[in-house]
């Protein structure tokens, strides 16, 4: 599937919001696709754009080489799996799963088999003559998601499929979510805005901004090298602070900040000297009490509060009024209130000269989070 | 824990507050159909209930005239009639409200509009019709004008007229309850079977129609009861068809007045029956408050 | 894209539909003020007379009176007024309480609901029969238009019941609740919190009621003496003397009054709603 520039404007009466700011991308056949983005970022808007159910401005979308621009829904070869189930009320688990094939035109029998075929991948074997209203929301949502299954599409859309689940559950789901995608083989788009379903999940990662695309790759691409300030946050916990680059030397920056100076990697193309950029890194490659002969970056600071999470604890420093975040398994070293010598791999800080795709933005304001 | 005033009050505050209710309605509805069903047990001009003759004769006379049946088969089927064209009618433009309109309050505005010129009296509203079907009234004359026909034609004291009244007497009666259900319809659920692979009719056929039916059902409920009951359109505008609700108006009006109870009393049970039946299919009280 | 070829279709059959409901009603209006006895059309020219003229003027005997001259009308206007307000009032007081009742559970709801739908659906004739020898059997043999006000309650009230019903924000048991785990009293939690959120509803049964009410005939004609209601009196004339204008003239009254009742109504319960019903 190919989106090209779409644009798509909400409007309500005088007023009108950009929901899409000239989007593109491509998705490869049988991909895991993930959008992910902040609420109103656009990701929903996109795949109800995919969808059918939703026109748009200017741009276009093909799917298989074609355009669908005037392709309805029915005639395209997707199934959806909305944000709130939409199971139909008046039809039973079985209607409700046969909806999609009867639409088609398939025959009983056929239609028979496959809603039993359906209902066991989700887990739901024998529910067939339930009532929606008789389902707890788990079953709703795997009704949902086995109607749309159903169906073989070419494209198979969840839109915020997780969101509304509770944890435990969510983790199962994501993993029987992995194993049918192998199993049916078909290109799977979804959306979120929770940031681990987004990694852990996708083949092919999506950041979304309001409107606007902020960078797509696989996972581990984003997470370990970020295009933007607002990638790299949104897919992870990250310090940053802004600085100025005093040298580059191919991906290698030395970067001045108001903490101290650092040495980092540039993944980007331009040349950085003198620039402002926001120089990051993350909570979990600190050490923490470093002493003189560590060779890496290091910045002392007050211990002001801590979290335990079980496996690790996350510290919270600060220093010269910059919070700094340290995720280190549980040790009972440090008392509040102690200077701790926090330590980092150069190779693990990262520059980051783009706050963000969007134009315009003032890169401290991006970091301090005005 | 202590029985304080507040807690009686909570526990036991909604019969409180039902009790007027249903005081007025036991008194003025529950015992005067009562009344009326014992009263068709007797006989002759007396108004009060004699339990002391208590007899079938009414029925009996009434259930042996033929006529009786036809005037039933009239009076039920011209009910069911418009009750099915009103619906038809009205359906596309309850539609058109209830999803073509954006504007919520321009929705209200012409809802509201609409009911205010909808109690206009009944008669008068019937009599505007004069001008219209009437021997000299417009479509008369712009028929003898275009040359299509000679004589005026006598559409007025008809059951075409009666029926046409009677459709733009009940339009609203349809119209609301099928808005409401209409309009309660999750948008989702469309788009959702849109986008499993229905075209756009089948989308509606399947997933709004069904799911409008239960507002259908209240509106051809209302429109059926209401044309059922009502003698005065026919008796001006109908030209001698003759209806349950006019015979037991006549009955009435000559003080037979057990012979009207019994008239009466037929069309409840019938009445009854059929209403019972059809809101028991379209479960009803769950669009009110369930 | 897929253009909206449904809308414009719908739309134009609606406009249609409304003109056909609209026509009659706009000559009634139209009529009213024509100038000479004829029903019909063509119009000979305008007058106010059949609103205004005083006995006489146009000729001898009742109906030929302007309808504010005429004794009989203001009166049927005056009691239909009357037994509207009342109804109206009335069903205000005791269908609102019942429509809060509702929200909860209690024993025989069900069949609650269901005597009061019958208050509404039980043909007029019946209800009208069945109210006389109710009447006549308590002893009450004069007929006024207070022996109407009881009837017109029960069937009024459940139009306005269901609607109401139907517009009750599902939230409010909860927001009473919370505001009972405040501290607020029960009669607080209504003073403020319920009532203001049930304002336009409280409204719309005194107005569905008062209008229903106006246009009935049925059976308000069964236990009315005198004038009667506008109904029941113009019913009455409709079937014994030759139609002229003035009936006309007496619809566009009624329908003004409803009209204005209600515009103002709409105005009321529709403002800032996220939905209508």
């Amino acid at each position: 599937m190919k989106v090209e520039k779409l644009v798509k404007w909400y409007r309500s009466g005088k007023e009108k919001i950009l929901a899409l700011n000239g989007v593109s991308f491509e998705v490869e056949k049988g991909d895991f696709f993930v959008m992910m983005g902040p609420s109103g970022c656009g990701k929903s808007t996109t795949l109800k754009c995919i969808a059918g159910i939703l026109d748009w401005d200017s741009g276009d979308i093909y799917i298989m080489g074609r355009s669908v621009k005037d392709v309805p829904p029915h005639k395209r070869d997707i199934a959806l799996m909305p944000e709130t189930y939409a199971l139909f009320p008046h039809m039973t688990v079985y209607d409700n799963i046969a909806f999609g094939l009867r639409m088609r035109g398939k025959d009983e029998d056929y239609i028979r088999e496959k809603v039993k075929w359906s209902l066991k991948l989700v887990g739901m074997p024998g529910f067939e003559n339930r009532w929606p209203n008789e389902l707890s929301g788990g079953q709703r949502q795997r009704v949902s998601l086995a109607r749309a299954l159903v169906v073989d599409p070419a494209i198979l859309l969840l839109d915020e499929p997780l969101s509304h689940v509770d944890y435990r559950l969510q983790r199962k789901l994501l993993e029987e979510f992995k194993i049918i995608h192998r199993e049916v083989g078909n290109t799977w788009v979804l959306t979120t805005h929770i940031q681990e379903q987004g990694l852990s999940m996708a083949d092919t990662l999506m950041i979304m901004n309001t409107g606007v695309i902020e960078q797509i790759g696989k996972p581990q691409e984003i997470y370990e090298r970020p295009a933007t300030v607002f990638a790299a946050r949104f897919v992870g916990e990250i310090n940053l602070v802004d600085g100025v680059v005093e040298e580059q030397h191919g991906e290698d920056c030395i970067v001045k900040t108001s903490i101290g100076v650092f040495r980092g990697k540039y993944y980007g193309n331009r040349e950085l000297k003198g620039e402002k950029v926001a120089y990051g890194f993350r909570p979990e490659y600190v050490t923490l009490g470093v002493n003189e002969e560590y060779n890496g970056n290091t910045v002392k600071a007050k211990l002001f509060n801590y979290y335990y999470f079980g496996s690790y604890v996350e510290f919270m420093f600060k220093k010269d009024g910059i919070t700094l975040k340290a995720a280190s398994t549980p040790t009972t070293r440090y008392k509040l209130g102690d200077e701790v010598m926090l330590g980092w791999p150069p190779e693990k800080g990262l520059v980051l000269d783009k706050p963000s795709v969007i134009p315009g933005l003032n890169i401290e304001e991006v970091i301090y989070g005005k | 824990m202590p029985l304080t005033l507040e807690k009686l009050v909570t526990k036991y505050g909604k019969y409180l507050m039902i009790t007027p209710t249903v005081i007025v309605y036991t008194l003025f509805l529950i015992i005067p159909t009562a009344t009326l069903i014992l009263l068709s047990f007797n006989t002759g001009e007396r108004y009060a209930f004699d339990l002391s003759a208590v007899t079938f004769e009414n029925y009996v006379k009434v259930l042996s005239r033929p006529t009786f049946y036809e005037i039933m088969i009239d009076t039920f089927g011209m009910a069911l009639l418009t009750a099915f064209i009103t619906f038809v009618v009205v359906y596309p433009a309850a539609y058109y409200l209830a999803f073509k309109i954006e504007n919520v309050r321009l929705q209200g505005i012409i809802l509201f509009l609409l009911l205010a010129m909808y109690w206009i009296d009944w008669n008068i509203r019937s009599i505007a019709w004069l001008p219209i079907l009437g021997e000299q009234g417009i479509v008369n004359q712009l028929l003898m004008s275009s040359g299509i026909i000679e004589q005026p034609l006598k559409i007025l004291f008809s059951r075409l007229a009666l029926i046409i009244i009677w459709v733009q007497t009940n339009l609203l009666f349809m119209l609301f309850p099928t808005y409401l259900s209409l309009s309660r319809i999750n948008p989702d659920l469309i788009y959702t079977a849109k986008a499993l692979g229905a075209s756009p009719w089948k989308a509606f056929w399947h997933i709004t129609f069904r799911l409008s039916l239960s507002g259908v059902t209240v509106g051809l409920v209302f429109v059926f009861v209401s044309t059922l009951g009502d003698y005065a359109t026919p008796s001006l505008w109908a030209g001698g068809l003759q209806t349950l609700g006019l015979t037991v108006h006549h009955y009435a009006s000559f003080f037979r007045w057990p012979l009207a109870a019994t008239y009466a009393t037929i069309m409840l049970v019938i009445s009854l029956i059929l209403l019972s039946l059809i809101l028991r299919i379209s479960n009803i009280k769950r669009i009110f408050y369930e | 894209m897929v253009k909206d070829k449904a809308k414009v279709v719908l739309g134009i059959y609606t406009a249609l539909l409304l003109a056909f409901f609209l026509t009659p009603l706009a000559m009634v209006v139209v009529l009213s003020f024509k100038a000479g006895a004829s029903m019909t059309f063509p119009i000979e020219g305008f007058s106010l007379d059949w609103y205004f003229a005083p006995p006489g003027k146009l000729g001898t005997g009742g109906f030929r009176t302007g309808i504010f001259y005429d004794l009989y009308v203001t009166d049927a206007v005056k009691s239909s007024l009357i037994v509207g307000i009342t109804t109206g009032i009335l069903a205000f007081v005791i269908g609102l309480p019942t429509a809060l009742a509702f929200r909860y559970k209690f024993v025989g709801r069900d069949l609650l609901f269901y005597i009061i739908l019958t208050g509404f659906l039980l043909p007029g004739v019946i209800m009208g029969l069945g109210a006389v020898l109710f009447y006549k059997m308590i002893g009450i043999k004069e007929f006024s238009i207070w022996t109407v006000v009881p009837i017109h309650l029960v069937y009024t009230l459940p139009f306005s019941f269901i609607l109401v019903l139907a517009r009750f924000d599902p939230m409010l048991v909860e927001y009473e609740k919370a505001a009972r785990a405040l501290g607020a009293s029960g009669w607080e939690v209504f003073k403020k919190i319920t009532f203001p959120l049930i304002k336009t509803e409280a409204l719309s049964f005194f107005l569905f009621s008062f209008t229903l009410s106006l246009g009935e005939l049925l059976r308000a004609s069964y236990v009315i003496a005198g004038t009667g209601t506008i109904p029941t009196f113009i019913y009455n004339q409709m079937s014994v003397v030759a139609p002229t204008p003035k009936w006309y003239a007496m619809g566009t009254i009624t329908m003004a009054i409803s009209f204005g009742v209600l515009l103002i109504g709409a105005l009321l319960l529709t403002r800032g709603a996220r939905r209508v019903f």
